[in-house]
């Protein structure tokens, strides 16, 4: 899984029949280590309710349906979690409550 | 199956039902001669047992799910072995 | 399928009860030195052998008879 950052919400109305009533958020992976951006934004199902700004767990591929909501949608990136701490050999990289190094901005 | 190193955890309340009790790591993913190799990802722990530090294997995608009881379970990156040698990656865990 | 040569083997005590009682050996494709892959053997392939390995989601559920079988890669011959 990944980590990134909730930079936006994405709206379509003309889709997949089995994407209506899925909130789709565009995101930025992040470096677990610096938190810096690293790649291109991507379109996720968030199935946690996330907002933006939110640095969340990201799940790929045939994953991606493995939940209760997207089990039979054409989806393959999913929001599963948000974020609360990483912490990495002992130092707090990033932290939800503000507290963070370089995870959060 | 890849080697990883743990190197850290992930802590998250607000998740996936069938996330709940499962242990996240942050792993450092690593070459065959067991050197760094790409920028670490997370993966959730199989064996319950792995911590900082240790060198241990990983399945991937749909591999991944299957490493867990639950019927769904959205990772697609799961520890399924703690290393403990390997004399071909010149392992010898435990001394480090 | 690909042809691999074994490295050597993998120990783990604690794994996955699908693991459990199966030799795990690094292996890295004969045409590419630098990549690898740890894989399960049930043929009794040995260090320095040429395998063919392979597998695909759901291969190693059939062929070990599990429910639920976190296993990538397999080693399923070794070439004469």
């Amino acid at each position: 899984m990944q980590m990134a950052r909730v930079a936006g919400t994405v709206v379509s109305t003309q889709k997949d029949p089995k994407l209506v009533g899925l909130k789709l958020q565009l995101v930025r992976p992040l470096d677990i280590l610096t938190g810096e951006d690293a790649g291109r934004p991507l379109v996720a199902v968030d199935t946690v309710g996330a907002g933006i700004g939110d640095v969340v767990m990201i799940v790929g591929g045939s994953s991606a349906r493995q939940t209760d909501r997207t089990a039979s949608s054409p989806v393959d990136l999913a929001i599963v979690s948000i974020i609360d701490l990483v912490e990495v050999e002992g130092t707090t990289v990033y932290d939800r409550r503000g507290f963070a190094g370089e995870g959060s901005q | 199956m890849k080697f990883g190193k743990v190197i850290g955890t992930v802590v998250s309340t607000q998740k996936d039902d069938n996330l709940t009790g499962v242990k996240l790591l942050v792993i450092q993913p690593l070459a065959q001669d067991l050197t760094p190799k790409g920028p670490a990802y997370i993966a959730a722990d199989a064996t319950g047992q792995a911590g900082t530090g240790q060198i241990v294997t990983i399945v991937f995608s749909a591999d991944a799910t299957q490493a867990f009881p639950q019927r769904r379970i959205p990772v697609d990156a799961s520890v399924v072995g703690i290393v403990d040698d390997c004399t071909a990656a010149r392992l010898s865990q435990g001394t480090r | 399928m690909y042809l691999a040569k074994v490295i050597g083997p993998v120990v783990c005590t604690v794994k996955h009860p699908a693991y459990e009682g199966r030799t795990m050996l690094l292996i890295s494709p004969i045409d590419a030195p630098d990549e690898y892959e740890v894989a399960v053997d049930y043929v009794g392939a040995g260090v320095g052998d040429t395998v063919i390995a392979g597998g695909a989601p759901g291969v190693a559920k059939s062929v070990f008879n599990l429910d639920k079988a976190p296993i990538k890669t397999l080693i399923m011959g070794i070439v004469d």
